[in-house]
């Protein structure tokens, strides 16, 4: 990973010297101090984002795999994706409705991280309040479902009756970026990433009881009811706060998972864990390189890279397998 | 005073059985009546739909009971917390894990999971724990396979293993000889039989092998739909209880061969 690191750092659209980007990195002086500039200013972040962003999404699924007992949930099964695109549609393609100065003023920088944060928070407390009430975690999964359904809905709506400036601003949003967030950004999804990230840490036992079934786990002492709450809690923080500053992005909560089962060919959450989280980053690095298109002058959407990179792969790894470990 | 007391690990008084379906009581069984002593084999017959499994859900609090109460060693079974009770009572159920990836061994250390602290460090006592499940029904060959590689019989002698390390006085199974053959239903209720005995634990089954099940239960829970009958097989079989568990036209018990046959 911290190859990769180093890797992602060293590339990008103005080519550095390698030696000139050590030296920045550990506080020396660079020849150019736009290279320094460059190097703390955009792609550390960027970098750390990357970390953060594919680390925190590969294990929001892992849990999510795991509670739902089902190889195809994900982070964005329980619509928090979907609640953040309705928080930004609502921001951008709503803003028209407001007009002039009030629309200016509400598409500051920080106002889509808080318009994604809230949707995506509000559809959490959505299901949430199902959670409560319903037991069967396959129905949780399926009306998470149903809430994505209705909140891209909503979104149809919304752009069929934007214009095409506001479109093209979301549509940009929705490619996912991993180049955008400050320092300021950084820190606080730094701490979303790190809560949601301990929750999971201190539920690693039960996650273990959780793969032999409900009922299992229940006979040894598992409260079903308050692990089922910390790793949806879990999953909102990790998710919720990731969507929130990079966009939506798509198949590394889904896939990584499977890719690091396949690997290390276990269930052990006391290896999954870690070794997920670290294959999320390293996927992220990987792909937020090969989009920038190291030496020209384009950078392509993140969220097409992991797909475009991740799948293949992981059709591949299943077809040579034959079997889905689960 | 506390030799007066009864020694049953497992005793359920005028017990009703059933569901709550839209806040109204559906009942399947009532006026269940037995009480069960230390290292014990007890096994549970019953045509199906008649409330078998219910049962053992009720008696594991795995779900309310309509009426009566479940004393587990004196103390009614809806006061324990859910860890107290997961040292007392294991269960092995008909659903196969959720995760067929794990490995056998992990999953017989699961069952030293309310004892373990948060991140699941195994002491050598729990080592040792373990080994002896393991060594008991004979899976030491199979610690290393994957579940989804084990056949119907070695994975309910896993699922048995991991009971065992759970380490509590009493183990309720469900249906544990379903899928197996006539080999392997044998072989299973004599381990069952061996751990009641060796290792006193009270054992509490229930099964469709009735013919096997009068030769190696102590006594036998045999649920009709008049009444639910508790006793020593040889004495439900003086009784004739056996006849009045299916519908007579089709089979027959007969007293002399203790078997079903088939009727004309």
């Amino acid at each position: 990973m911290v190859l990769f690191f180093f890797i992602n750092i060293s590339l990008g659209t103005v080519s550095i010297p390698l030696k000139e980007v050590f030296s920045s990195l550990f506080g020396g002086e660079a020849i150019k101090s736009s290279w320094q500039f460059i190097i703390l200013e955009y792609r550390l972040p960027k970098a750390i984002t990357a970390v953060l962003v594919g680390g925190g999404l590969a294990v929001s699924g892992l849990i999510m795999q795991t509670l739902f007992r089902n190889p195809l949930a994900g982070p964005f099964v329980l619509g928090l994706s979907s609640g953040a695109s309705l928080g930004v549609a609502l921001l951008i393609l709503g803003a028209g409705v407001f007009g002039g100065t009030l629309g200016g003023l509400l598409l500051g920088p920080w106002s889509l991280v808080i318009a994604s944060a809230l949707g995506s928070f509000l559809v959490l407390l959505a299901v949430l309040a199902v959670s409560f009430k319903v037991k069967d975690t396959m129905t949780i999964l399926i009306i998470g479902l149903m809430f994505g359904s209705v909140t891209s809905a909503v979104v149809s709506v919304l752009s069929y009756f934007s214009n095409a400036e506001q479109l093209q601003q979301f549509v940009f949003w929705s490619f996912g970026t991993l180049g955008n967030v400050s320092w300021n950004g950084i820190l606080i999804l730094f701490i979303c990433v790190l809560i949601g990230l301990l929750i999971c840490l201190s539920s690693i036992k039960s996650l273990n009881a959780l793969l032999l079934g409900e009922n299992y786990a229940k006979s040894m002492g598992v409260n079903l009811k308050k692990v089922t709450l910390l790793i949806i809690v879990a999953t909102s923080l990790l998710a919720g706060g990731i969507t929130a500053f990079a966009g939506p992005i798509a198949f590394v909560g889904l896939a990584v998972p499977h890719l690091t089962r396949q690997y290390f060919t276990t269930s052990n959450h006391f290896i999954l864990l870690p070794a997920v989280f670290l294959s999320g980053a390293i996927l992220m690095l990987f792909c937020d390189t090969v989009a920038q298109l190291p030496f020209s002058n384009f950078t392509l959407p993140i969220n097409a890279i992991t797909s475009l990179f991740g799948a293949p792969v992981v059709i591949w790894l299943l077809v040579r397998k034959r079997k889905l470990l689960f | 005073m506390s030799l007066k007391k009864s020694h049953s690990v497992l005793e359920v008084k005028d017990l009703s059985i059933g569901y709550f379906l839209k806040k109204e009581q559906i009942l399947i069984s009532k006026e269940i009546n037995f009480s069960i002593p230390k290292g014990e084999l007890v096994s549970i017959v019953g045509i199906n739909g008649i409330g078998k499994s219910t049962l053992l859900r009720t008696l594991a609090n795995m779900q309310p009971a309509l009426n009566g109460i479940v004393y587990l060693n004196n103390k009614n079974v809806s006061d324990y917390s859910s860890l107290q009770l997961a040292n007392t009572i294991s269960i092995v159920l008909t659903e196969a894990p959720s995760s067929k990836n794990l490995s056998v061994l992990e999953l017989i250390t699961l069952g030293r999971h309310p004892y373990t602290n948060w991140i699941g460090t195994l002491s050598e006592n729990d080592k040792k724990i373990i080994q002896n499940a393991i060594d008991i029904t004979e899976i030491e060959d199979l610690v290393n396979y994957k579940c989804m590689e084990l056949s119907d019989g070695q994975l309910q002698r896993v699922m048995i293993a991991r009971a065992l390390a759970q380490d509590t006085p009493l183990i309720l199974l469900d249906e544990p000889t379903t899928h197996l053959d006539i080999y392997h239903r044998a072989y299973l209720l004599k381990l069952l039989k061996k751990l009641a005995v060796e290792k006193q634990k009270t054992i509490l089954f229930s099964t469709q092998e009735i013919d096997l099940a009068i030769q190696v239960s102590n006594k036998m829970i045999v649920m009709t739909k008049d009444k639910v009958h508790f006793d020593q097989p040889n004495k439900l079989i003086e009784l004739g209880c056996f006849n009045t568990l299916f519908p007579s036209e089709t089979i027959e018990f007969n007293k002399d061969l203790k078997r079903f046959i088939l009727k004309d």
